[in-house]
């Protein structure tokens, strides 16, 4: 592995876990907010 | 230099083990024992591990099945209380799903992604391996929860309240299961999107790469993308039946509805992430027996994300009788039908591409047409239930088990297992038997139809599914049913067979197996591969 590849790696890899965390929170806040 | 190389001995090889080089050159194999399964970083490891995890959980989810289609041999209780029958339902439902299926297409992906592109390993080859060992507590969770006081969870595998709630503490055990289970995929999903998009080989484009790896890729994203959603529907669960919250609870004041509303938002998309690594499969198997390249490649792809994108917008398919306005109801049937288009395209592509072919009937590419046949009727059948008025006739009965097992036994395990065929030979180095496969396919063929097909006779006279006992006029297809089911469970075995005694003593394969194939592992490998391959990237021209 290149250092440009890593370098992209973990800019993806933060990038997709931050989309799942902010989905899952989205989802937990929309409704305990509503509720 | 990988990750993985680091792992097993700090030795900074510029060799190329991906042109020619023989096993013997092979200086860093694998460790001995069972630490080298334990902390492996080696893609082949790990795939092999999740291979083997979803083969054992298969048998498992296929045990229960056969349990369920025993007690409906004949009509009247045969063996088991109603209650344990709605577990057996139940987590075959969780257990095919999460167990089986998943883990089957991720194994194919540790294997083939990184070969296919090129790479050395996963991008993140430690994160792999958790990935896979969270599995193994996950299973416990799910299958020990049959040993609690009140049995396994009971609710079909949706999961839907108000039942859950009121259920013992089997739901708590499957919840938390589901919760290491999407992390677990959720990891996965990050791990495959990084190394497709950023270890490929030169000259590797994105539209020179097998179809198997875009499928992947979207599959990926479609994971990412639902997965929270799925873990964010069980905490709410987890909180109304134990922190006071009525999220689902209409004694509380909430809404059973919004359930399936959210779980169906997960759940459809994972009905493309069972299917879309399957069509990948098949696209990988059908090019190399009919020998010429696949056909419409560009709209392959395009097909694909298209699917993806359209499965946010269908969810409501699933919930045609719960009183959503006319409107709402019109919107998903035309979106639902939609999704046929892309689906033919494909459909399309692949016949386009055995048209006029030299082609040969080895056990993989039966298992493949055998999938185009037969999940092409489990794709009618769904348009069948996307037309509303049909639906709410169909809703909740045999026409629709009928249907989808058409989609993920002959669709998604029917690539699994012509996938395994196919790839048998790179991956032990040693050749199967072949009239054994052919054996495996004809009885599962014939199994499976006698299993399936009546069901949808079933479903159209009524019988509803989820139940242990039935009226007297459903007992004849019941019984071809049962019949079917043994057949094909049994069948089973004949696979399992033919793997262990290939691995254990099988004849050496070839380097190229399979004269049409002309993915990398094919091309530019030996047979059977060294332990690390690609540390020098190939130039792809």
């Amino acid at each position: 592995m290149t250092s440009k590849q890593r370098k992209g790696a973990i800019i993806s890899a933060v990038t997709l876990a931050a989309m799942a965390l902010g989905i899952y929170l989205v989802v937990m806040l929309k409704f305990f907010v509503y509720k | 230099m990988s990750a993985a190389t680091h792992v097993h001995g700090d030795h900074a090889h510029d060799h190329d083990h991906g042109h020619g080089h023989s096993e013997a050159h092979d200086h860093h194999g694998p460790p001995a024992g069972f630490t080298r399964w334990l902390y492996t970083t080696n893609h082949k490891d790990i795939g092999t591990m999740y291979l083997w995890f979803a083969c054992f959980m298969f048998f498992l989810g296929g045990t229960m099945a056969l349990g369920i289609r025993a007690e409906l041999f004949k009509p009247g209780l045969q063996f088991f209380d109603p209650e344990f029958f709605n577990s057996l339902t139940t987590v075959h439902g969780l257990v095919m799903v999460f167990g089986a299926i998943m883990p089957a297409f991720v194994g194919f992906a540790n294997w083939l992604v990184p070969l296919h592109v090129g790479a050395a390993d996963m991008a993140f080859p430690r994160m792999n391996n958790w990935s896979f060992w969270l599995l193994i507590p996950a299973a416990l969770l799910l299958i020990g929860s049959f040993f609690l006081p009140g049995g396994a969870v009971a609710s079909g595998w949706t999961l839907y309240p108000p039942l859950v709630i009121q259920q013992g503490m089997a739901v708590d055990f499957t919840i938390l299961a589901i919760h290491i289970l999407g992390a677990s995929s959720i990891m996965g999903s990050i791990n495959i999107i990084t190394t497709i998009l950023n270890m490929r080989a030169p000259g590797m484009t994105m539209m020179k790469m097998p179809l198997f790896v875009w499928t992947w890729l979207i599959t990926a994203y479609l994971l990412i993308a639902v997965m929270p959603v799925l873990a964010g529907a069980v905490t709410m669960l987890l909180t109304d039946r134990h922190f006071g919250t009525s999220f689902f609870n209409a004694a509380g004041g909430g809404d059973p509805t919004m359930f399936l509303h959210i779980f169906w938002f997960f759940g459809h998309p994972e009905v493309y992430i069972m299917i879309l690594p399957a069509f990948g499969i098949i696209s990988q198997i059908l090019p190399a027996f009919a020998r010429k390249p696949l056909f419409g490649y560009a709209s392959m792809v395009y097909a694909t994300a298209s699917i993806a994108i359209l499965s946010f917008i269908v969810w409501g398919h699933h919930m045609f009788t719960v009183g959503m306005p006319a409107a709402g109801n019109l919107f998903f049937m035309y979106a639902t039908m939609l999704i046929a288009v892309p689906t033919g395209v494909k459909v399309f592509n692949w016949i386009s591409t055995m048209w006029k072919g030299e082609m040969t009937f080895e056990t993989p590419m039966l298992f493949a047409v055998g999938f185009l046949c037969l999940f092409t009727i489990g794709g009618f059948s769904g348009l069948v239930l996307a037309i509303v008025p049909v639906d709410i006739t169909l809703h909740n009965t045999y026409y629709v088990v009928a249907h989808f097992h058409y989609v993920l036994v002959s669709g998604a395990l029917f690539a699994i297992i012509g996938g395994v065929y196919f790839w048998l030979p790179k991956w032990s180095g040693k050749m199967y038997n072949e009239g054994l496969g052919k054996l495996h396919f004809w009885l599962s063929m014939i199994g499976f139809n006698v299993l399936f097909f009546p069901q949808h006779f079933l479903g159209l006279a009524g019988m509803p599914r989820r139940i242990p006992d039935y009226a007297l006029q459903f007992a004849e297809w019941n019984m071809w049913s049962s019949i079917g089911g043994f057949i094909f469970g049994f069948s089973q075995l004949i696979f399992l067979y033919n793997v262990i005694s290939t691995i254990r003593s099988g004849k050496p394969a070839e380097q190229k197996q399979w004269e049409g194939a002309d993915s990398l592992e094919w091309t530019h490998l030996p047979t059977p591969m060294p332990y690390h391959t690609f540390e020098t990237a190939p130039i792809i021209k």
